[in-house]
């Protein structure tokens, strides 16, 4: 999987539902040989699954996301331009959903409304 | 590969270990369907099982790999593309090692160079997934 393989979770703090992560992408990654060859650019779906990790720390045990409103990414991110990536993480009153921003250098590349399940 | 005898990676821009179609079984100007087996060496399976961010995955290469099957019907490079957004998924269950995905993809409008797709994931003649996604081609 992607955790310490793709990228480290260097912080997370928050409370009350509304949480914080940095993370730190490592560019010497396996999966950068693949997406794309030659132009490394971190595939959106990690973006989703980091958020992913990062709720199963918050909450303790294994979740997966079993829906999802909309799923958006706005702007690519690539490792030689971004080394770290800002989560931002909240809780909705409805059971299971969360979105999530992701952003790097300030700017906003994806933003997620997910259902997520006991997995 | 299945019917298809002409490697995957022809039509679509990733590389291992990021393919997540292993074949396109059939093309038409509206549809596409699509064959994807878990394995235990995929990124992004975890406990034996693909994780929903695989699914998705799997679902945005089998829309790009029809746009590259008509690029190189053209004699025309395959370019690199990204996903836009994925619209109301809905996953039953995460398909587990050892199962084949079979994914049919049908093309709705394209606007401004992104293409609207509507999929859905079997598994034998069980709907695991289905999701709108739009997706968009480099020039």
């Amino acid at each position: 999987m992607l955790k310490d393989n793709l990228y480290r979770l260097v912080a997370l703090s928050g409370e009350d539902g509304i949480y914080k992560a940095e993370i730190a992408l490592i560019a010497e990654s396996p999966v950068f040989a693949g997406h794309f060859p030659g132009k490394p650019i971190v595939p959106g779906v990690c973006l989703v699954q980091m958020t992913v990790d990062t709720i199963e720390t918050i909450e303790g045990r294994a979740k997966e996301i079993c829906g999802a409103k909309d799923i958006r990414f706005t702007s690519i991110v690539t490792p030689l331009e971004c080394s770290s990536l800002h989560l931002e993480l909240r809780k909705t009153d409805e059971g299971g959903r969360w979105t999530a921003t992701v952003s790097a250098g300030g700017e906003l590349r994806s933003k997620f409304s997910l259902s997520l399940c006991n997995a | 590969m299945e019917k298809s005898s002409v490697q995957i990676t022809e039509f679509i821009p990733q590389r291992k270990p990021f393919v997540f179609v292993d074949a396109l079984l059939n093309c038409t100007p509206g549809s596409a369907e699509t064959s994807f087996a878990v394995t235990d060496t995929n990124v992004l399976v975890r406990n034996g099982v693909l994780t929903t961010s695989g699914l998705i995955e799997h679902i945005a290469q089998s829309c790009v790999a029809k746009t590259g099957f008509d690029a190189r019907a053209e004699n025309k490079a395959v370019s690199i593309g990204y996903i836009g957004n994925v619209k109301n998924l809905s996953v039953s269950r995460n398909p587990k090692v050892g199962e084949t995905l079979h994914t049919t993809v049908l093309f709705g409008e394209k606007i401004g160079g992104i293409q609207l797709c509507e999929a859905t994931v079997r598994c034998g003649d069980e709907v695991i997934a289905h999701t709108s996604i739009r997706t968009a081609q480099e020039e």
